[in-house]
């Protein structure tokens, strides 16, 4: 099978059902707001977790306010205890040691209360824990995503 | 309320008050709407068509983009929020 990325093997059987499914991303500035707006392109390097319970791809408001972006519109969201605020920004996504295609211009929402950390995704960046970014329904529309639990492998094609 | 969020407000409250009557318009259901000093500017498809017509257009912090969706209808459990 032809795949984009390849998730697992050296992890061993236990971790994806620990770990969960998590890859690391550029999350950058939006192209249209760099190349429309004459803004400077700000970039971070985080982990991101899929999430099938939303149905939005979700973006941790700390990053958001790091990476200077406008918001863009607003929504109320029902989490699994209440329901919050949140508001809507563009950003580009890149997925790093992948062949998967970049997403530019991408509309992401916020969200908060979370443990997520700036200076722990650029101080101690292996630390899968600290995900600033859900991935949600809308991005894993795009991919095939083969879930191979026995062998803790998942393979993502696009 | 800082001048931004002020704005901001006013174009969401105009897009929710009037989101019933956009979901009866085959028109516009699905369409991602450019919403700027309270009025519709224009509408598109994707939102990564509605970003690249405000951006450098209008004024930063004054446009909100909104879909015309019903957003009850979405299942939104976000599970890992707040573990």
């Amino acid at each position: 099978m032809k795949y984009s990325l390849l998730i697992g093997p050296d992890r061993g059987p236990e971790n994806l059902k620990s770990r969960g499914l998590n890859l690391k991303v550029k999350v950058s500035t939006s192209s249209a707001r760099v190349t429309q707006a004459s803004r400077p392109r700000k970039s971070i390097e985080v982990w991101a977790l899929f999430d099938t319970g939303a149905s939005h791809t979700y973006l941790s408001e700390k990053i958001a306010n790091f990476l200077d972006l406008n918001v863009l519109g607003g929504s109320k969201v029902s989490t699994a205890y209440n329901q919050m605020d949140s508001k809507k920004y563009a950003v580009d996504f890149l997925f790093f040691n992948s062949a998967l295609k970049p997403f530019e211009n991408y509309e992401v929402w916020s969200f908060l209360p979370h443990k997520y950390e700036i200076k722990t995704s650029l101080n101690s960046p292996e630390d899968y824990k600290n995900y600033g970014v859900l991935i949600g329904r809308d991005i894993m529309s795009f991919w095939n995503i083969c879930w191979d639990g026995p062998t803790s492998t998942v393979i993502i094609s696009d | 309320m800082d001048k931004k969020s002020l704005i901001r407000e006013k174009n969401l409250n105009f897009f929710y008050e009037n989101l019933r009557k956009y979901l009866d318009d085959p028109n516009l259901i699905n369409k991602y709407l450019v919403i700027h000093d309270i009025k519709i500017i224009k509408s598109f498809s994707s939102f990564a068509e509605a970003l690249k017509y405000s951006e450098g257009r209008l004024p930063e912090n004054e446009f909100i983009i909104q879909q015309v969706i019903d957003e009850e209808e979405n299942v939104n459990f976000l599970c890992s929020v707040e573990r």
